[in-house]
């Protein structure tokens, strides 16, 4: 089932509150994984493993590697999430 | 769910003031484990590499449920427990007479493109297809 924006990015905020406890109020789109978030390489490998299990389909994970913001990581889950 | 074991008596220099195994020796007793479960699966550190990959331990967690004393008898128990984007691998050290289960942990790797020393999101496909043949 293909998932809304706003389902994809609510979805994705609460995988970050709940791995990495991050505040809340962080979680905008322009936050930088990295730089704001605190998010490093293997976390994001920790994050994809979560992300797969929302989106019903396969999802490239190579995709990531130039992900810099979490508004990125949004589109690249939409993307695969509307694309069933 | 398919395994490794790896049977160990506890040498002398592994334990520590209080006559059983300091902690800091248990990642060998898993390393050794681990290696061999590799070549079991067919997809060694030498194969990793000549794939162009190193694949460092990025993650280890350690239960120490009961001590483990010099010369005990114990069994390292090893499986993969999660492969596509990490390699995570489960182990047990058991008392070899009664199973008694004496140790949990787990370790984490993840592929490492060399020379380049980029950390991939994605497993190799050769480990992917190594371990699922391995596991059927």
């Amino acid at each position: 089932m293909a998932h809304s924006k706003q389902e994809v990015v609510d979805h994705i905020n609460g995988v970050l509150i709940d791995l990495f406890e991050i505040e809340e109020e962080k979680l905008v789109p322009e936050a930088l994984l990295h730089d704001d978030l605190d998010i490093d390489s293997i976390d994001t490998i920790d994050l994809l493993i979560e992300l797969k299990k929302f989106v019903p389909q396969e999802i490239d994970a190579d995709k990531f590697i130039d992900a810099k913001t979490l508004g990125d990581v949004a589109d690249i889950v939409h993307q695969f999430s509307s694309e069933t | 769910m398919r395994f490794v074991q790896y049977d160990l008596e506890i040498p002398f220099y592994d334990v520590d003031a209080y006559r059983i195994v300091w902690h800091g020796h248990y990642p060998k007793y898993f390393e050794v484990a681990r290696c061999q479960l590799l070549e079991e699966i067919g997809f060694p550190y030498e194969k990793m590499e000549e794939a162009g990959y190193f694949f460092p331990v990025i993650d280890l967690q350690v239960k120490y449920v009961k001590p483990i004393k010099f010369k005990q008898q114990v069994k390292v128990v090893c499986m993969p427990k999660q492969w596509e984007n990490k390699l995570v691998i489960q182990y047990r050290i058991q008392d070899a007479l009664t199973d008694e289960i004496l140790t949990k942990a787990q370790s984490s790797q993840v592929a490492v493109k060399m020379p380049e020393e980029v950390t991939q999101f994605q497993s190799p496909r050769q480990l992917i297809d190594a371990v699922e043949a391995w596991l059927t």
